[in-house]
């Protein structure tokens, strides 16, 4: 798969204010908002709130990856949000969550979506990466520490 | 004296020369031997045909005699209204003979003998005959205003295939004796041999001339025809009074066969409509409507009492002028709309006998109408022509219908109008159709008789081949929750919702690509990579899941009723059916079993 910038934009990467995790996906799903990667935002937060009803995307280590496919999504690609004092996300780890990588994808880009969440992990099981990320003080540095990334 | 011994010795010298050779030429002659055996087996099917409509018409009569509401409210001093509940005895018979036997009820009517003959699905077994006898029998008997040429055709057939089946012929002889079977049982019936061997062809055979049916056909048509002949004398169904025609009339002819072929294509429409309904009410048990429809048939038939039964006494009372004009438009209206009402219930009859009914009806009213504008047409003489024409447009059978109008009515004169009439109203369907209603019937089935060949796949139902064997999975479960039981199932799982309610399915495709991170496992739930494939219900075809499974590129599809999901159809067990399909096809047809 080719490099993670492909599916991410530096108006995809945001600081985060919220500290509840649902507002913290709808301030990062917002991202989204007038891109054509969603022509309904509105859909995609309610998917994204109900997938993380059923079971956690806070997967430990400070990082969760919510993730939706959709009709309303036309293009698949992620956003980053940073919450430097964390966000309670009721993580397997019980940690707060700083790194949040919001994944968006259409109803049928079903292998698409596997490799991108496949490489977005393997990405952000390297501490140093994970660490930079989370340290990082603008967007900048985020598409920097991607485009370094393996 | 010893000329007289010498004459005598040489004359028996002669007779043994000649006995030689005839045993030579039967003994060396293999051809011969076996066209002897096709004309004594025909015969036998003819004959055994024949024997099962007259069972079939005794019973029928005799049910129709003893339980007819106005001869038994007669004996009984009963109103006739009390009796019009005969009907309704008559569907919950009906109704539970079908769910007592619901593999001998499923293949119902004409249709079901043309599948037999064109899927080669023979030998019929003789217990599904005998059930058709008596559960058409019963539906007929107790005043379904339905034919029993339907019933008849599939008897004959049943008959035909048994008895070749006993004498251990091969599947393309058996097939030609089912279709002689059917045809005979027609000629039998109607006591009209000639419309037996047309019926045998344009229906059965759907035009087919160069079938080698033909001439066990013909030989069957006659042999059933001397049996009916002898059970109930040469008589006709119909009593026609004397009527005229006139062939500078020609105008109206054309006019009343257009005027059948619309009355057709609207029966056709409204028997579509009342299908889409039935299927949308009760989609995979339509009989159970016929409780209900005969309730309110039993009504109808209290203020109209001859709309009950096949039609004949009606027939007969039309041509005898017994009705005005407009008590004549009432009935043929209820006849139109029960007829459709009971056919696409499902229940035992055919469309022949009420197609005549509604033709007799139509000419009469045509010919009566007419003569409101002053002109004089005999209505009688239309009443057959519009016979002729119903008949045709009604089930494609325009050679049929213009014989058999002519073997009931054993009138020459009529032959010249029924012809246009028929192939008028059958050119008028068929070119708004684009089919006969058998074919049109058997596509519906995915069987498209019009191509060079029947697609063998499509002839097999998922229900033959759909396994209860499968695993289900909540959409909810995480991932690895899922690999677990991915381990144990043969194929992939059924993701279902907390209610059991299909949602889609999960395969090793889709499951594969979230094996490349152990960590996507851990983020993911079922949910999140479930395949929503549309599924299919246990009537479609196998032809019709393949595609599925082609287009998705699965290698299972769940069959689903209801939403629920009932079983599975694997890939491999289609293409293991058509394999297993095709050596059987090849085994009937060049095995070395039997003649």
């Amino acid at each position: 798969m080719s490099s993670l910038l492909e599916f991410t934009d530096s108006k995809f990467i945001k600081f985060l204010k919220s500290k509840n995790k649902y507002k913290a996906i709808e301030e990062l799903a917002d991202v989204f908002k007038g891109t054509d990667v969603c022509s309904d935002i509105k859909a995609f937060i309610n998917a994204l709130k109900e997938r993380e009803e059923i079971m956690t995307t806070g997967i430990g280590f400070g990082i969760a990856v919510p993730h939706a496919k959709l009709e309303s999504v036309h293009k698949i690609a992620f956003a980053i949000g940073i919450s430097k004092k964390g966000i309670d996300f009721n993580s397997i780890d019980g940690k707060p969550v700083h790194l949040v990588v919001l994944v968006a994808a259409g109803e049928r880009q079903h292998k698409e979506y596997l490799k991108l969440l496949s490489k977005i992990m393997s990405v952000l099981k390297n501490d140093l990466i994970r660490n930079e990320m989370i340290e990082a003080k603008s967007t900048k540095d985020i598409i920097e520490i991607l485009r370094n990334a393996k | 004296m010893p000329s007289n011994v010498c004459l005598m010795g040489k004359s028996l010298h002669i007779l043994q020369h000649y006995y030689d050779n005839v045993k030579a030429f039967f003994t060396t002659r293999y051809d011969l031997k076996e066209y002897v055996l096709q004309i004594g087996i025909s015969l036998v099917i003819g004959a055994a045909a024949g024997l099962g409509s007259m069972v079939f018409h005794t019973l029928i009569e005799c049910m129709r005699f003893a339980i007819n509401p106005s001869h038994f409210s007669r004996y009984l001093e009963i109103p006739s209204f009390v009796m019009a509940i005969v009907p309704v005895i008559g569907a919950l018979l009906v109704i539970g003979l079908t769910r007592l036997f619901p593999q001998q009820a499923s293949e119902r009517g004409v249709r079901s003998v043309i599948k037999s003959v064109l899927l080669q699905k023979i030998p019929i077994p003789l217990f599904t005959t005998v059930f058709h006898l008596v559960a058409s029998a019963v539906t007929l008997g107790t005043g379904a205003p339905l034919g029993p040429e339907g019933p008849s055709a599939k008897i004959g057939a049943g008959l035909g295939s048994y008895i070749s089946s006993l004498v251990r012929l091969n599947i393309r002889k058996m097939t030609t004796y089912t279709v002689a079977g059917a045809g005979a049982a027609i000629a039998a019936i109607f006591n009209a041999p000639i419309a037996g061997v047309f019926f045998g062809i344009e229906v059965i055979l759907l035009n087919d001339l160069k079938n080698e049916s033909l001439s066990a056909l013909m030989i069957a048509c006659v042999s059933a025809d001397m049996v009916s002949k002898a059970y109930l004398g040469n008589v006709s169904l119909l009593q026609i009074p004397k009527f005229q025609v006139n062939t500078h009339e020609v105008l109206y002819f054309i006019l009343l066969a257009i005027v059948c072929g619309i009355i057709a294509l609207l029966f056709m429409e409204l028997s579509h409509i009342i299908k889409k309904f039935y299927k949308k009410m009760r989609n995979d048990d339509t009989i159970v409507i016929l409780l209900p429809l005969s309730l309110l048939f039993a009504v109808a038939v209290m203020f109209f009492t001859d709309i009950y039964g096949i039609g004949y006494e009606l027939i007969n009372k039309v041509l005898a002028k017994e009705f005005p004009v407009n008590i004549l438009a009432i009935v043929l209206v209820l006849k139109i709309i029960f007829v459709g009402l009971y056919f696409q219930t499902g229940a035992y009859g055919g469309l022949f006998a009420p197609s005549l009914c509604i033709g007799i009806l139509v000419g009469f009213l045509f010919a009566s109408m007419l003569s409101f504008f002053g002109v004089t047409l005999d209505p009688v003489a239309y009443a057959i022509i519009g016979m002729g024409g119903m008949l045709a447009g009604l089930n494609s059978i325009p050679i049929t219908a213009i014989l058999m109008v002519f073997e009931l009515t054993n009138d020459y004169r009529i032959i010249l109008p029924v012809m246009l009439a028929s192939v008028i109203s059958h050119l008028t369907v068929t070119y708004y159709n684009k089919g006969t209603i058998y074919e049109l019937e058997l596509l519906e089935e995915g069987i498209d008789v019009r191509k060079s060949r029947i697609n063998i796949l499509e002839s097999v139902n998922v229900q033959s081949i759909a396994r209860k064997d499968f695993q289900t999975i909540n959409a909810k479960a995480p991932l690895k929750n899922a690999l677990d039981k991915l381990i144990e199932a043969e194929t992939g799982l059924i993701v279902v919702d907390d209610g059991g309610g299909y949602i889609g399915i999960l395969s090793l495709n889709e499951i594969r690509q979230a094996l490349l991170s152990s960590d996507v496992v851990e983020l993911l739930i079922c949910q999140d990579i479930v395949f929503h494939v549309n599924p299919c219900s246990i009537r479609d075809s196998a032809a019709e899941a393949l595609k599925r499974m082609d287009e998705y590129g699965i290698d299972f599809l769940p069959v689903v009723k209801e939403d629920k999901v009932t079983a599975i159809v694997l890939y491999r067990d289609i293409i293991s059916m058509y394999n297993k399909i095709v050596l059987q096809i090849e085994e009937r047809q060049y095995g070395h079993f039997g003649l």
